[in-house]
């Protein structure tokens, strides 16, 4: 099968199935295992916001209707909170109105039962190296910020100055030292953050500051 | 109609038949169509055998003459000696249905029947006088007969009021013409003193008009074949020949009493004759009243004549007559116009009800759209899982360390589920196949105890106590034991629904008791849940279709459910009052039937 190749990079990837049929959930898993994915079930949406420590990367399978909470307002709710978990949505009814609501609500994908294996494993893919895509962001991210606690008082200014397109000059006359003094400032902040390039600086000031907007640029280019 | 009824070739291919008996309605249709154009009754009335008469004009003209002066000779009694005129005329009503139905173009075979009944029957002169009253009294017998069909509705449809009041109006204005011509003919003839003109006047008057009344009702209708328009009105209510007969016994009996037995002033009796007449006038209508109106007054001659009474006698009795024949009619026509409107309401009420019908099915119709959407959903769910098994073994199957234990589980479970989708379309064929209702006896134990079957494993997962009050003597109910069970699993679903998230204790009430005042005897079956309740907002929403958000079961929906009790004749209603959440189900106990 010509997915086998890709198959590799998500073996360890996790696919929470959110589904109140016990026989759908668990032929769903089975399947979703032997496809290599790792695999944890829910029979509720409450059940599945109870479970804490969520591994990642991830991705929901859940069903539109569920008792209690449904899979849409689920799926909302994660999103209140901030979370970037990609949400797949699978329904027995296939109801136009529900799968656009699903869809603006950001979701990947749309599945109709009785699912079709593939679409479901591409589904699943796309929405995992989605969460792959936030996962590394995020690492990076982490890796910068532990990499500015480094930095001291001074060196911090002279980032900001820099990668606001300050030159030397001008920074060194905003604080009163010589240009010499703000060389090696940027020469050791450059060495803290691993950056061998001024450019490299400007990447990092920009991940650290358009976050949001960055993840959302690249999210819609993959 | 008799080509219809001739019977078509039954042999050959249907193809075959069925193109012969097209052919031969359709000549038949041309055929009855060509005659009802020669025929001088107008569509609508059947031609009878009379009207062969009608397609040989001579013929009728003789007959007409012939049975004209038998009817006038048959009825010359009590003739009044100067004119010779009897008390008693049906020969004018005879030429005045003659002109009625067959047109006025017989206005010269009434005038020379006239003619030859004044010379043959009355030995009038055959002179110029007798002549000329002749044609007198036959031109006025022709204007009333045009009138008549001019300006009525007598040979042709329903006799309304209008018609008889017009026919009694004619036979009046004929009657003073014919007298007024008569009296001046005699008293220029000088047979009759003018002192006594007024009173020999009046007794014309009375006895023409009298045998117009009596007799040209039957007659119009018989002739034209109108008959069969009145007595469509009154079918049902007996034969009429075996009423006209008791009738006729009972006249007779009437008139024996009055004439021979005489136990009081024989005039004061008669006054019973109405009696019989009101009773045949009610029961058989203006047809009825028409037929019977001329035997009283042939009896009433009869008797007349048999008790020699005087002809001053014969005149009280002609009033008597008159009175009781213009009651007759006019109480026949009610009620042949009261069957009438009744007809017509019931074929009103019977469109109204195929209308409603036609609702129902659309209704039905529309409960089978959203049990499909419901089946669709149920089925969804084991084929999905069905498909993703065999997915799933299939890998299995093809690894080389190939795990034969989750292999057997996985197949084993692919024919689980194809028993799980196998019992999803058991149940929606119960619920196509009882949409024609059958009915039964069941308890309403019984219904309980199975809803409580069907739920048991979603009862203990939850924890929930299910409670039971049913009055203990509840007569079994009478209707469709699959409905209700599938509209009680509904409800009982739905209370299992409402407590899953609640707290505890987590409670469901099953009561059922005789509903009190219904009428037909109902019993009402409650479901009660303690859950948190249904929002205020949702409960004008309750019963819309599809406004069920609930992912499992039948998903039959509140709607559904209403729909199915109500077609049972019972209803299902949300209790707004009760402070737990409680829906009521309502059903008769005596069996059903649809209207």
């Amino acid at each position: 099968m010509n997915t086998d190749r890709s198959d590799v990079n998500f073996s360890g990837s996790w696919v929470y199935v959110v589904e109140d049929d016990p026989s759908v959930r668990d032929s769903l898993s089975l399947l979703l295992q032997l496809r290599g994915f790792s695999t944890a079930t829910f029979d509720s949406a409450e059940a599945f916001l109870a479970g804490d420590a969520l591994e990642r990367p991830a991705c929901v399978l859940a069903d539109v209707r569920l008792p209690g909470i449904s899979g849409l307002e689920l799926q909302r709710k994660l999103a209140g909170q901030h979370s970037t978990l990609p949400f797949v949505v699978m329904t027995a009814h296939g109801d136009v109105a529900t799968a656009r609501a699903a869809l603006r609500d950001g979701a990947v994908d749309f599945l109709e039962k009785p699912i079709d294996e593939q679409d479901l494993i591409e589904a699943i893919k796309v929405a995992l190296r989605s969460d792959h895509a936030q996962v590394e962001k995020a690492r990076s991210r982490e890796t910068v910020l532990s990499r500015m606690q480094r930095l001291t008082e001074r060196e911090l200014e002279v980032f900001d100055r820099v990668t606001s397109g300050y030159h030397n000059r001008e920074i060194a006359e905003e604080f009163g030292i010589s240009q010499r003094t703000v060389e090696v400032h940027r020469a050791r902040v450059m060495e803290k953050l691993q950056a061998r390039r001024v450019a490299d600086l400007f990447r990092l000031r920009f991940e650290l500051d358009g976050a949001p907007a960055a993840a959302q640029a690249e999210r819609a280019l993959s | 109609m008799s080509e219809v009824d001739a019977a078509p070739d039954r042999s050959g291919p249907r193809w075959l038949q069925a193109m012969r008996a097209h052919a031969a309605q359709a000549a038949a249709a041309s055929a009855e169509a060509e005659r009802l154009s020669r025929a001088p009754v107008p569509n609508g009335v059947q031609p009878l055998p009379l009207h062969r008469l009608y397609d040989r004009p001579l013929l009728l003209a003789v007959v007409f003459c012939v049975v004209y002066l038998a009817v006038d000779a048959g009825t010359a009694v009590f003739a009044v000696e100067p004119t010779q005129w009897t008390p008693w005329n049906p020969q004018a009503a005879l030429a005045l249905t003659l002109i009625a139905t067959a047109g006025v173009r017989f206005t010269p075979v009434v005038v020379v029947a006239v003619l030859l009944a004044e010379i043959v029957v009355r030995d009038a002169p055959a002179g110029l006088g007798s002549a000329f009253s002749a044609l007198a009294v036959g031109l006025a017998y022709s204007v009333a007969g045009h009138l008549v069909h001019r300006f009525t509705r007598w040979t042709r449809a329903e006799v309304t009021l209008r018609d008889l009041s017009a026919l009694v109006l004619i036979a009046f204005a004929t009657s003073l013409a014919v007298a007024v011509l008569l009296g001046l003919t005699h008293a220029l003839a000088g047979t009759v003193s003018l002192r006594l003109l007024h009173v020999v006047s009046l007794q014309v008057v009375v006895g023409e008009a009298l045998g117009l009344i009596v007799t040209a009702p039957a007659l119009l209708l018989l002739a034209s074949g109108a008959w069969r328009i009145e007595t469509a009105s009154t079918v049902g209510r007996g034969s009429l020949g075996r009423d006209l007969l008791l009738f006729a016994v009972a006249i007779a009996l009437l008139l024996l009493a009055i004439f021979w037995w005489r136990p009081f002033d024989q005039f004061r009796m008669s006054y019973l004759l109405f009696v019989p007449m009101i009773v045949i006038a009610t029961r058989h209508g203006l047809f009825g009243a028409s037929v019977a109106v001329p035997l009283v007054q042939a009896g009433m001659i009869a008797g007349v004549w048999a008790s020699a009474a005087r002809v001053a006698t014969a005149f009280e009795y002609q009033m008597l007559t008159l009175a009781l024949a213009l009651t007759a009619m006019f109480i026949g026509l009610m009620s042949s116009e009261r069957e009438r409107a009744a007809q017509r309401l019931a074929a009103r009420e019977r469109e109204l009800r195929e209308q409603r019908d036609a609702l129902s099915e659309t209704q039905r119709t529309a409960a089978t759209a959203e049990l499909s959407a419901a089946l669709a959903h149920d089925l969804n769910q084991p084929l999905s899982a069905i498909g993703t098994y065999a997915r799933a073994a299939r890998l299995i199957a093809e690894r080389d360390d190939a795990d034969r234990a989750t292999l057997f589980r996985t197949l084993e479970q692919i024919s689980s589920e194809s028993a799980r989708a196998g019992q999803y379309v058991r149940r929606m064929r119960d619920f196509f196949r009882t949409g024609a209702m059958h009915s039964e006896e069941v308890r309403v134990e019984e219904l309980v105890d199975r809803g409580r079957a069907h739920l048991r494993d979603r009862l203990e997962r939850s924890g929930v106590v299910f409670d039971t009050s049913i009055q203990p003597g509840l007569p079994p109910l009478r209707t469709d034991a699959v409905q209700v069970g599938a509209v009680l699993d509904n409800l009982l679903g739905n209370a299992c629904d409402a407590l899953a998230d609640a707290q505890r204790p987590r409670r469901i009430m099953v009561a059922a008791s005789e509903l009190a005042g219904a009428s037909p005897p109902m019993i009402r079956i409650s479901v009660q849940d303690n859950g948190p309740g249904v929002a205020p907002e949702l409960r004008p929403q309750l019963f819309k279709p599809l406004a069920t958000s609930k992912p499992h079961g039948m998903g039959l929906g509140l709607a559904l459910s209403r729909s199915i009790t109500e077609r049972l004749g019972g209803g299902l209603s949300f209790d707004d009052s009760s402070s737990t959440t409680t829906f009521n189900l309502d059903l008769p106990t005596d069996e059903y039937r649809p209207q």
